[in-house]
């Protein structure tokens, strides 16, 4: 469905784009993970051609993404980041703004508002005004605002930023139930339980490159963290930590502050084969955690860098 | 039609405004359309004085003086002379002339003058000195010509005066009809209300997250500043309706029947382009409620005090004036002037009119073009 290849943008001299490739399939969630400022939304800049690129092509639905693709633009919702509605209108006027520019037919257009107003939720606040609506209903009126339509494609660039978890979990339902109904779904942002909930295939993304893609599971296996154990409330020596790393399937071994963290290439007894060294050699300690890789694992791995900083 | 009728449904839910500002600076024309009508009048009034004249010489000439100053001031009796300088002080009379014995010998043919006690700080006593100059010059002429004072005295009784025949090029008999004045001040009432109110409207649609939802959806750029353009067009001409309609209410008749009504509501609607195009520009180049407010409220002001509005252009320095050319406001006015002037046109000042209208439209042109240009570097960030 969506086409990248080697999109290069430039800020002036910073490089916001470095050689992107990404290739999107019909019905799929598909993440965009990135730091702040890793690029995605410059991304979805080039792909709604609301950007001029320097170099490489983008196709949407096969064909070449340009600013005067206004077929293609019509089978695309967009759901930006900020809250982009008017102050003036109510939420029934907000949505149907947005929806005219789109829908010509007056009828159809009135039954999709309704059918956007009823998937968000927003039925008793139609003759509402924007100012007086929280933050969650907002948003809703936001993505309201860019489904409405019923897009084939729809980008949505952070939209649970700032969102209360309640607001978040009913957003993430929305997406995935828009996906069930037909919608493919471009989702970008930078929290990875988000992106681990819904979608189908992810891209890390950082510097303006595309550092790895593939799903939930296909990420983590690239790297070679199995398991991480975190103790807490541990006094150690240094020939202990170089004890520790000497264990089977331990690749590293990180002390600070009276915490011990254990990565574990292997993701079978590492817990009981440290707690065993513990014991024999009568160190005590406080709480133990284990966890299975997560996608900030497969950024740290790969970037050497946290996701969040 | 749906980026027009959304402007539109934003501008009916700020209509509250819109009058709140028409009412404003309609009350603020009129107010000061009266102020300026009332300072005109007392300008040009004509100013009598209490005065008191004595009489030492006692002759035809003197008496001649005399009558002459009580036709056009009040001259006062005395009991006695010493009493005069108590009424001075009591401010009961503002001005003492003293004829001297022999005055034809002293002052008529001797080039003396009467003597004068005026009260302090009376400007009115520079105009009676003028007058009584005057009437000696007269009397002075007349006894060069070898007439008596008999016969002086009949000349003057004889009341002839020279005929004065005015003749009125502008056909109005030197009257501006009162709509002029509102056509004078509609320059800050439709630069500071549409202003304020579109450029609020415009600023909701430049939202960057909103300008790029739009930018974004399946309706060509071209298209959506088209039904911009119309729906601006659609706000100012209804903004100018109601400025006309409210003035055919207020002048009635004489406003309808005006000859050169066309002209002024030419100038009007050229006018309201102008405003319209600045509107455009603020919207696109200010962010934010207050800094439009004080955008709006510099330009509307300061165009209105450098090119004539508050002042009129007749008071205006040359320097100022130098300024003020490169304002369309300042080519409204000299129209406006014009029209206010004259009953009829002649070519060349048609001709004027003509170059004021072009020069406002290629200023509110130059605004446009501005707004294209500086949205298109927008649209690139």
């Amino acid at each position: 469905m969506i086409k990248i290849e080697n999109l290069v943008k430039r800020y002036g001299d910073l490089l916001a784009l470095d050689h992107l490739n990404l290739e999107i399939q019909e019905g799929e969630i598909f993440g965009l993970l990135g730091p702040n400022g890793s690029g995605k939304s410059t991304a979805i800049g080039c792909m709604l051609a609301l950007l001029k690129y320097d170099k490489g092509s983008i196709e949407i639905f096969g064909k070449e993404m340009t600013p005067d693709s206004y077929e293609a633009k019509r089978q695309i919702g967009v759901i930006f980041q900020n809250v982009a509605v008017f102050e003036e209108l109510t939420v029934y006027e907000n949505i149907d703004y947005f929806c005219g520019l789109y829908i010509k037919d007056k009828e159809m257009k009135k039954q999709y508002v309704k059918e956007a107003i009823e998937f968000v939720g927003l039925e008793s606040f139609q003759k509402i005004r924007p100012k007086k609506l929280s933050g969650g209903l907002l948003r809703r009126l936001n993505i309201a605002c860019g489904i409405a339509h019923k897009p084939k494609l729809i980008i949505m660039d952070e939209p649970t930023v700032a969102v209360d978890p309640q607001s978040r979990n009913k957003i993430l339902e929305g997406i995935q139930e828009l996906n069930r109904q037909g919608s493919t779904i471009i989702y970008t942002t930078h929290y990875m339980e988000e992106v681990e909930q819904i979608c189908n295939r992810i891209a890390i993304i950082d510097h303006g490159r595309s550092i790895a893609v593939g799903t939930k599971e296909e990420l983590k296996k690239m790297i070679k963290t199995g398991e991480t154990i975190t103790i807490e409330g541990i006094q150690l020596k240094e020939s202990q930590i170089s004890e520790i790393k000497e264990i089977r399937h331990v690749f590293q071994a990180e002390y600070e502050d009276e915490k011990l963290i254990v990565r574990c290439s292997g993701t079978k007894h590492n817990l009981v084969r440290i707690l065993n060294y513990m014991q024999e050699n009568e160190i005590s300690f406080g709480q133990v955690f284990s966890q299975l890789p997560t996608l900030n694992d497969v950024f740290l791995e790969i970037t050497g860098k946290q996701l969040r900083d | 039609m749906t980026v027009f009728k959304g402007y539109m449904k934003i501008t009916k839910r700020n209509l509250g405004m819109v009058f709140l500002y028409f009412i404003i600076f309609y009350t603020m024309a009129v107010a000061m359309q009266n102020t300026y009508e009332s300072q005109e009048l007392d300008n040009f009034s004509a100013v009598k004085i209490d005065m008191a004249v004595v009489d030492e010489d006692q002759g035809e000439l003197a008496q001649l003086l005399e009558s002459y100053l009580n036709e056009i001031h009040n001259v006062k009796a005395y009991s006695d002379e010493d009493s005069l300088q108590e009424e001075m002080f009591y401010s009961n009379i503002e001005y003492i002339v003293r004829i001297p014995k022999d005055l034809e010998k002293k002052v008529i043919l001797g080039g003396e003058t009467v003597t004068v006690t005026a009260k302090p700080g009376s400007y009115t006593s520079f105009y009676v000195d003028q007058q009584i100059n005057s009437f000696l010059n007269s009397l002075r002429t007349y006894k060069a010509a070898g007439f008596s004072d008999v016969e002086i005295k009949e000349i003057i009784h004889s009341g002839d005066e020279a005929e004065l025949n005015l003749v009125d090029f502008g056909g109005r008999g030197g009257v501006e009809p009162q709509h002029s004045f509102m056509f004078r001040f509609l320059p800050y009432i439709m630069i500071a209300a549409l202003s304020y109110v579109l450029s609020y409207i415009l600023s909701a649609f430049n939202n960057p997250d909103t300008r790029n939802r739009m930018r974004a959806s399946a309706i060509s750029q071209r298209r959506q500043m088209l039904e911009s353009f119309l729906a601006f067009c659609v706000i100012g001409l209804c903004f100018w309706c109601l400025c006309m309609g409210f003035s055919v209410l207020v002048y009635g008749k004489a406003f309808l029947e005006d000859s050169l009504l066309v002209y002024y509501l030419i100038n009007s609607l050229v006018l309201m382009v102008v405003a319209l195009s600045i509107a455009f520009l603020i919207g696109l180049l200010v962010k934010g409620n207050a800094a439009i407010n004080g955008v709006v409220n510099v330009i509307s002001l300061g165009m209105s005090f450098v090119c004539g509005v508050f002042v009129p252009l007749a008071a205006l320095g040359s320097s100022v004036k130098k300024i003020a050319q490169f304002m369309p406001v300042y080519w409204y006015e000299i129209i406006n002037d014009m029209l206010a002037k004259s009953g009829k046109l002649s070519e060349t000042m048609k001709v004027t009119i003509y170059k004021g209208y072009g020069i406002q439209l290629l200023f509110a042109a130059a605004c446009i073009c501005t707004a294209l240009a500086v949205g298109r570097l927008k649209s690139q960030e």
